[in-house]
């Protein structure tokens, strides 16, 4: 699926990386709109520009685990069933750590691993 | 238009040969040849085939060197590569792949092409409670950059590994739980997210909730079995060794790296190294094998308080160093390796980049420049 704002887990997924990079977010008093946001560089939001591929796998490990932990330590937002956490984790930081790749690729991995409450109803 | 589609139509052939390919290579190019082709017959046919597209390439346009123009065109390659067309074919392919201009100094710039694969195997967690999680396990990587002539190729260096290793970082369980964030959930709605109000609380929310947690160290550390090589595939080292890599933040804010958000990272490694009889150390008459350190400092500086600029800098430094080297190799300046590489880069792209030094298998220490194109680059 596209990057969407109507989807929950692509929102969530914004609103953590424009948190973490709140001062690269908002320029000159404009702030970052969703759709500019799907834009940004996944080897800038893990701070992993120039770095190797090793490098950068742990960059991207990190962030995911980040992400994981302020999703489910904040929100009520669960594993998809049969999803473990390791493998959630897992998914995200391969996505993150994709040569040159956007924020907007990731968000798919987010709606797969991860269940939200308007999905429960 | 007709040139264009030709362009489309030998790089689509190309990548869907090389996905369909199910036998293992030993050398990439044999990829693109019919099946049946010897290796000589496929490298003859190769180079006729390429000389005779650019030939009519060239004459088509009028321009002896406009098929080499083309290939420099930053904006044409960044719209080619784009393309839905060739985007669909990309997304199928396991390996990620991106097309880059690469300048050097005192020389032509290039068209590179960098390429990488990772795949965590399997991953274990044994100890997920209180303040650190441990894991282990297992992944294959593969990284490298290729060019249309691997002479002209600054970053000629491929490396493959299989690793094991293990992992020590923060759970964040002791981060705090907000309750008024989660009071707040009205302000994750699509009709709310975008508001003034919402996006102070939320981006205040998302940094308060690690304030507790405060100074954190992150530990990756294991084995890898390594295989690196140029992209013609016939200089090589096979390694194994040991790594460390760890990476620091201080997440409560409270110093000047907290505030500022600089957050340095390192990884040193040390490995048994078996060279090949092409590789340059053995062709100046030691193929001995060696034990190399090798380390990666890495800085991740933002700008945004520092200087008020909206720009991240990055500092990457990787150096490969020879343990006990002949004067063989020493007289040969074979024995260490540096490269250094200086980034500034926007969220949506890189900025600038300068490189200067060589990795292994290169002969030369060389600069280049690194000009961002658009997004996709």
């Amino acid at each position: 699926m596209n990057w969407n704002k109507s989807v929950e887990a692509h929102r969530f997924l914004w609103i953590f990386v424009r948190g973490i990079h709140f001062d690269f977010a908002i320029q000159d008093g404009t702030m970052t709109t969703f759709k500019e946001g799907g834009k940004w560089r996944n080897d800038f939001i893990i701070g992993a520009v120039g770095a190797s591929s090793a490098l950068r796998e742990h960059k991207a490990q990190i962030f995911a685990l980040k992400f994981n932990a302020w999703m489910l330590g904040n929100f009520d937002i669960e594993y998809e069933d049969g999803v473990l956490p390791a493998e959630a984790i897992a998914v995200l930081a391969a996505a993150f750590c994709v040569t040159d790749s956007l924020l907007e690729s990731v968000c798919d991995n987010v709606d797969n691993k991860y269940n939200f409450p308007t999905e429960r109803g | 238009m007709r040139e264009i589609f030709l362009l489309l139509m030998l790089i689509t052939t190309s990548f869907l040969t090389y996905s369909q390919e199910q036998e293992t290579l030993t050398d990439p190019k044999l990829a693109m040849c019919p099946s049946g082709f010897t290796e000589a017959a496929c490298k003859e046919w190769l180079d006729a085939s390429t000389s005779y597209f650019q030939n009519k390439f060239d004459e088509s346009m009028g321009d002896a060197d406009a098929f080499k123009k083309l290939t420099r065109n930053g904006e044409f390659i960044d719209a080619l590569m784009a393309s839905p067309f060739v985007t669909s074919k990309l997304d199928k392919l396991p390996v990620d792949i991106t097309l880059k201009i690469i300048d050097i100094e005192d020389a032509d710039s290039v068209l590179g092409l960098e390429f990488s694969y990772d795949k965590e195997l399997s991953r274990t967690y044994y100890n997920t409670s209180g303040s650190r999680m441990k894991s282990y396990q297992f992944d294959f990587s593969i990284s490298g950059t290729a060019t249309q002539n691997d002479e002209e190729n600054p970053r000629n260096f491929i490396d493959a590994s299989l690793s094991f290793s293990f992992q020590n970082m923060p759970t964040f369980n002791e981060a705090k739980t907000l309750e008024a964030l989660n009071k707040n959930y009205e302000c994750t709605k699509e009709a709310n997210f975008e508001t003034d109000l919402c996006i102070k609380m939320l981006s205040d929310g998302v940094q308060r909730f690690f304030d507790t947690v405060g100074p954190t160290f992150y530990f990756d550390y294991g084995f890898d079995l390594g295989y690196e090589t140029n992209q013609t595939f016939e200089v090589s080292n096979r390694r194994l060794g040991g790594y460390l890599m760890t990476t620091y933040e201080d997440l409560s804010r409270d110093s000047f790296m907290g505030v500022n958000g600089v957050v340095p990272s390192l990884r040193v490694a040390i490995d048994t190294v078996e060279p090949n009889s092409e590789t340059p150390r053995a062709m100046a008459g030691d193929d001995s094998t060696y034990e190399r350190l090798s380390a990666e400092f890495h800085l991740s500086v933002p700008l945004t308080k520092l200087l008020d600029l909206p720009y991240l800098f990055s500092f990457n430094y990787r150096i490969y160093d020879e343990l006990g080297a002949s004067n063989t190799v020493k007289e040969a300046e074979l024995d260490s390796y540096r490269l250094r590489t200086y980034s500034l880069s926007a969220p949506v792209g890189l900025i600038l980049s300068y490189s200067s030094g060589r990795l292994p298998f290169g002969l030369e220490e060389q600069q280049t420049i690194e000009l961002g194109f658009k997004t996709y680059f």
